[in-house]
């Protein structure tokens, strides 16, 4: 079965493309290490602002940091932040839809009205709101995304269980006495599963380039960990003399993002039934 | 019909006292109180007069009793004064509300114009180039940072070539033109930001377009249309185009609160007065009574948005029964 879904995901060739790129960005950021050229929090001033030249192929910045070196770590902070966000919003809005959608009733509604009230509010106000009043860092920025984007999936999850309910197969299984956490969690969860495999390939993008935006205001990771959006921040100073300590950060959010939203509609292809 | 709107519109009670609720727990549980910001510049701020600042914004109060008060003065559209400099938040707002709203009907009926077309046109050339161009396209305005995309273009458009102006809304000299004039500019200063606000938010309602047509390419009625021999132009657009746009209305809607809240970066970086700058520049100055207003009414905007969706919605879809 596994094989099957592969085997459509894999014909899809933006999908195959998004695959590739995260792949090798996984590969890049777990041997940023070895990979990089000089130490990315290294300072040389005698060379800072160096446009991308043998030896720094993609210049130096500010305080003569490798860029090429601080891309590579970026990718450490860019892919951890969207991996433990989405974690925690796949946490929260799978559990949140299971329970709305299968106990129904008072439980359903207050939950519904709760998801209803938080989609009022665009999501980067809320962020914003909390990490303003926090203390900014790598974790505060993972949670903070993490817990004001689950709504969506919580909704989504909701409706699939709302439609699986009624099934025969539910009224089978609860006919032989099965208890409703086992209901729930074997016969319900595995088969809402796709659209949550879906939503959290595009919740990783989302949570990227959020992170990207937080950090450029300054309110994600705090130096001297070398985050892409950060990056940015230093591009904006310089842009008149140093184009590339603008382009690579921001080619590089946009890869990362496109790659995973390529994935996302690739797998929301493959695991629908109607499609290919 | 009316009965349907009417318990709609009840319904949207307990959704409009939960935005207030949250806005308010949002803001008086997380760290550092407004009194604090006020003073903790000042070394000789005596701890009396901390707790008379405190008493005099009622802030001394249990949490439920400072809900209740604040509750009964937002009825009245009464937000209070901005701690920054002493103005009621409500006309803050007032002064950039028009600005923001204007930015995003542009770009909402930008998105409407390229979006729908290009949905359509990718449906029917499935899995073609065009469908594949047009959906890399979305996807990269959906995957790109705005507040990068809108620095690369300043840069090219205001800096190297010089034809936009930079950020705001008007011109230094804006008082001294004509009424044509006065239009030129502003269109000059609305054309980044509408376009980047556009681009970045094509992917939903384009990739909608296209599964929907697809859906109804297939239907029954559309080969039964073929069959009795009606022009292809008459059965795309009467036949297919008409069920296809009809979902589009509630996807419309929900992306509201994207539109009116994605400009907190780029209206930041465009200089730009609207509601997204004056929330974020709040935020950082911990300014209570302006972010909550702002919260407050861009969450009001955005369910009234959601209603006016689900009707034109009802309206629109002779198929939907109101009970």
């Amino acid at each position: 079965m596994m094989r099957f879904y592969m085997l459509r995901l894999l014909k899809q060739k933006s999908a195959l493309a998004g695959l590739i790129i995260i792949l090798a960005l996984i590969g890049g950021g777990i041997c940023a290490q070895i990979l990089s050229p000089c130490d990315p929090a290294q300072q040389h001033v005698v060379k800072r602002l160096q446009s991308p030249q043998a030896g720094y192929l993609m210049g130096t910045d500010d305080l003569g940091r490798d860029v090429l070196s601080r891309m590579l770590h970026g990718i450490r902070v860019s892919l951890g932040v969207g991996i433990v966000a989405v974690g925690i919003m796949v946490i929260i809005g799978t559990l949140l839809g299971l329970t709305a959608g299968y106990c129904g009733g008072l439980i359903d509604s207050i939950i519904m009205r709760f998801v209803d009230i938080v989609l009022c509010f665009p999501t980067f106000f809320l962020i914003l709101i909390v990490i303003a009043f926090l203390e900014p860092s790598l974790y505060t920025v993972m949670g903070v995304i993490g817990i004001t984007s689950w709504p969506g999936l919580a909704r989504l999850v909701r409706a699939e269980v709302l439609s699986l309910r009624e099934r025969d197969y539910i009224a089978a299984a609860k006919m032989l006495g099965l208890g409703r956490a086992r209901l729930i969690f074997v016969h319900i969860l595995p088969n809402v599963i796709s659209p949550i495999i879906v939503a959290a390939t595009l919740g990783v993008g989302d949570a990227i380039l959020t992170e990207s935006g937080l950090s450029f205001l300054g309110l994600g990771v705090q130096p001297p960990v070398a985050s892409w959006g950060q990056m940015l921040t230093t591009g904006k100073e310089y842009i008149h003399i140093a184009w590339w300590l603008s382009l690579f950060p921001g080619c590089a959010i946009l890869i990362t993002v496109l790659a995973f939203n390529l994935l996302g509609e690739g797998l929301r292809n493959a695991l629908d039934p109607k499609q290919l | 019909m009316i009965n349907y709107f009417f318990r709609r519109l009840l319904l949207t009670i307990p959704v409009l006292l939960g935005i207030t609720l949250l806005t308010f727990l949002v803001m008086h549980l997380t760290p550092g109180s407004p009194a604090d910001t006020m003073t903790d510049m000042n070394l000789k701020v005596s701890a009396q007069a901390k707790s008379r600042l405190a008493e005099l914004y009622g802030l001394n109060k249990p949490l439920h009793v400072q809900y209740v008060r604040w509750l009964g003065r937002i009825v009245r559209l009464d937000f209070g004064n901005s701690f920054r400099d002493e103005r009621p938040a409500i006309r803050k707002i007032a002064e950039r509300l028009p600005a923001t709203l204007l930015l995003n009907i542009l770009s909402m009926g930008l998105i409407l114009i390229i979006a729908i077309p290009l949905g359509v046109l990718a449906a029917l050339y499935q899995k073609k180039l065009f469908d594949t161009v047009a959906t890399i396209g979305v996807y990269i305005g959906f995957s790109i940072p705005a507040f990068w995309l809108a620095l690369m273009l300043m840069i090219l458009f205001g800096l190297k070539l010089g034809w936009l102006p930079l950020s705001g809304l008007h011109s230094i000299n804006y008082d001294d033109l004509s009424l044509p004039g006065k239009c030129l500019d502003l269109a000059r200063h609305l054309v980044l930001p509408v376009f980047i606000s556009a681009f970045t938010g094509l992917a939903g309602l384009t990739r909608y377009t296209r599964s929907s047509m697809i859906d109804v390419l297939k239907q029954d009625y559309i080969r039964m249309a073929y069959a009795k021999g009606l022009p292809r132009r008459r059965i795309l657009f009467h036949h297919a185009l008409k069920n296809a746009l009809l979902p589009v209305i509630t996807i419309f809607g929900l992306s509201l609160p994207g539109l009116i809240g994605g400009g907190f970066i780029f209206e930041t970086i465009f200089a730009y007065p609207g509601m997204g700058r004056l929330g974020y520049d709040a935020i950082m100055a911990r300014d209570y009574p302006v972010v909550m207003a702002v919260g407050v009414i861009v969450a009001f905007l955005t369910l009234a948005g959601n209603l006016i969706a689900d009707m034109s919605y009802a309206i629109a879809d002779p198929r939907i029964t109101l009970k």
